[in-house]
């Protein structure tokens, strides 16, 4: 079993394809898209996904407003962001708009798997949490 | 639009005018003051000094001729204080009288008569008087009446002008009168010759405005005006707008000396005076003028050859600035673009170290690490065309004029904005004329100034438009490159500020506002210009007008 499912989200189609490849290698269940547009459409087909890594500057739909999409959408998925050194501000607007961390490119792939990992733990305690409320709401009618 | 247009600098003259106006004032109030203070002065002083002038010439006169008279009088009278009727009744003493009276006192004595106090003659002495009556005359009653007379003048024998002195003699109840016809002639002479300039004239009137000497020409006078001047013993001032009239009345008559003259001759040093005033007031006047206009014009010269070396120094550093902030954004870009080959060639070398660590002989791993190592060939190839572009860009940093193709320019700023442009989702498209001439130009401030503008262009189409079109062509004169968006036009309130420096409608921190100012001032200084165009919600072009024959060195 894969310690989780993740959305790389990046227009760089070689940096993708290979970060794809090391993830899997750590036991991460990789599902690529190359445009914020691409990723929302990947998020409607895969409601496995857990963890989303996203580029901040791409053509098109950028990422900050792909995380805002997602964020309305899908509000338990977590996303790190993915910037360069010029768009730090951007991923921290990010962070302000619910992301779960940024790593700056390139990044230390240990240590993305760590953050990945982290996310994905804190996603599925958050939805714990939620079923074990529904769960109290659902015993206290029948009580 | 163009950026001549916005770009007069009025203030200065508007400056410069006032100052001159306020100087003029400031100048010309004191000298105006002064002068007014002395026209008025000298004008008192030379009223005081003609009138003074004329009013002594006029008692001096008048003392004459009342001594004349007066002594003619003086001399009856003394002659009738030894009267005795018995003599006097006698033709032949006086005769002989007469005779002394003209060995003594001159020959003014015409005749000597005595009269009986019913106006019949006596005895008579003299020409033409043998036999006469004088019981109605004005004379003899005024004489009855008062002692003493002196009566106006009458033309006599020959047409000569005479008056009468005559005394009453009261001896044992019986009235007499010695009377002499008196020759007016000398006193006649005398007020002639009473001159005063080439105008002045002088004459006697009595109370009923009748001459007593020769009748002027041109002379009107009024009843209103002669009596009025009765009133008192000595009179002087202006009695119209062009005579001045000063008189005196004379002693033991009823008459007047008068003496007018013209305002004009009277005043004719003070005219001159104040004509010679009018002109040295306007001579100083245009003077001041004159040298506040040059003053000043030599100060606006030297204060706009001033401004025009400090702006020219301060476009440089204007121009200079700009540059850095180019460069500045341009590093921006570059880090970001190099970036990704980067992390892709990092991810790559871990993805090598990987297999490694799996073993390079399991499965496919062999292909895949070769595979691997290409993509970092291919990556790093990127890398060295981005740096490439960079050094392209970086190497001309001086400011040196040289023969450039614009074109080639034009394509080499494209470059290094494609990845500007991918990002916003914008095409570029051009249209470069290929038989563009070169061009003497800095490259640097070119790129400067075509970077800024297509950066512009992309910046404006970050919500709406996706094409920017970029074009060149010449003709005899110019060349004119033409960048044009569809992004959302320029507002109608921004229109006469774009060139401004510090004028930005971008988020803060994302633009310092001095991009088209700095290319409005590097174009400016090769002698072109930029015009605009804009349409809300259409979109933009902006024409960077470059002369073929420019000057630059």
């Amino acid at each position: 079993m894969a310690l989780a499912t993740v959305l790389l989200v990046d227009d760089e189609v070689p940096f993708v394809e290979t970060m794809t490849k090391r993830l899997t290698k750590r036991e991460l269940d990789i599902i690529p898209a190359y445009t914020g547009e691409g990723a929302l459409l990947k998020l409607s087909e895969h409601p496995n996904i857990e963890v989303v890594i996203l580029d901040v500057k791409m053509p098109g739909m950028d990422g900050i407003e792909t995380l805002g999409a997602i964020k309305k959408n899908y509000p338990l998925k977590e996303i790190i962001m993915l910037t360069g050194h010029a768009t730090v501000e951007s991923a921290i607007e990010g962070m302000k708009k619910g992301a779960y961390d940024y790593l700056m490119k390139p990044c230390d792939i240990e240590l993305l798997v760590d953050k990945v990992t982290e996310a994905a733990k804190k996603k599925r305690r958050h939805e714990e949490k939620i079923i074990e409320a529904q769960v109290k709401e659902i015993t206290m009618r029948r009580t | 639009m163009s950026m001549e247009e916005k770009r007069t600098p009025r203030y200065s003259k508007r400056i410069i005018r006032n100052m001159v106006i306020i100087l003029i004032g400031v100048a010309i109030a004191p000298m105006v003051l002064v002068t007014g203070i002395i026209l008025y002065r000298f004008n008192s002083f030379s009223h005081e000094m003609v009138h003074t002038h004329l009013e002594g010439l006029v008692l001096r006169n008048k003392q004459h001729i009342d001594f004349f008279l007066n002594e003619k009088l003086s001399n009856i009278r003394y002659l009738s204080r030894g009267f005795e009727s018995e003599l006097f009744k006698h033709d032949t003493f006086l005769m002989e009288r007469l005779q002394d009276l003209r060995e003594e006192y001159g020959p003014d004595f015409v005749d000597l008569e005595l009269i009986d106090g019913h106006g019949r003659q006596v005895a008579y002495a003299g020409l033409s008087g043998k036999g006469a009556y004088h019981g109605n005359t004005r004379w003899f009653k005024e004489t009855m009446e008062t002692r003493h007379h002196i009566s106006d003048v009458f033309q006599g024998p020959k047409a000569l002008p005479q008056c009468i002195v005559a005394t009453k003699i009261q001896k044992e109840n019986t009235q007499w009168i010695l009377k002499a016809a008196i020759d007016f002639g000398s006193i006649n002479l005398m007020v002639e010759n009473l001159k005063a300039g080439k105008t002045g004239i002088a004459f006697i009137v009595n109370r009923q405005g009748e001459f007593q000497t020769q009748r002027p020409d041109k002379i009107k006078l009024t009843p209103q005006l002669y009596l009025s001047l009765f009133d008192k013993a000595t009179n002087t001032g202006q009695i119209n707008e062009k005579h001045i009239i000063v008189s005196a009345s004379l002693k033991n008559t009823d008459w007047i000396l008068i003496l007018q003259q013209d305002i004009d001759e009277a005043f004719s040093d003070l005219n001159f005076s104040k004509k010679f005033a009018v002109l040295f007031f306007s001579l100083g006047s245009i003077g001041i003028i004159l040298v506040c206009v040059l003053l000043f014009r030599r100060a606006s010269k030297t204060i706009s050859e001033a401004t025009s070396e400090k702006e020219l120094v301060m476009t440089q550093q204007f121009i200079e600035s700009g540059k850095l902030d180019s460069i500045g954004e341009l590093a921006s870009g570059i880090a970001h673009e190099i970036n990704n080959p980067v992390a892709i060639i990092v991810e790559e070398a871990g993805w090598v170290q990987d297999l490694i660590h799996e073993g390079i002989d399991k499965n496919d791993n062999l292909e895949e690490f070769i595979r691997a190592l290409k993509q970092i060939e291919t990556q790093g190839h990127r890398c060295k065309e981005i740096t490439r572009k960079l050094l392209s860009f970086g190497r001309k940093t001086d400011s040196r004029v040289e023969s450039i193709q614009l074109n080639d320019l034009i394509e080499e700023v494209i470059s290094l904005s494609l990845e500007k442009a991918r990002h916003a989702n914008v095409k570029i498209h051009t249209n470069l004329d290929p038989h563009l001439p070169e061009i003497q130009a800095s490259v640097t401030e070119i790129q400067q100034v075509l970077s800024n503008i297509i950066n512009n262009g992309l910046d404006a189409m970050e919500n709406k438009g996706d094409r920017l079109d970029i074009s060149s062509k010449s003709n005899e004169d110019h060349i004119v490159i033409t960048v044009r968006d569809n992004g959302p036009g320029i507002p109608a309130i921004n229109l006469n500020r774009v060139f401004d420096p510090f004028f930005s409608t971008k988020p803060v921190g994302k633009g310092s506002g001095l991009g088209l100012s700095i290319c409005y001032s590097i174009i400016k200084k090769m002698g072109g210009r930029i015009d605009f165009e804009s349409v809300v919600g259409e979109g933009s072009a902006f024409h960077v007008v470059l002369p073929l024959n420019n000057t630059l060195e």
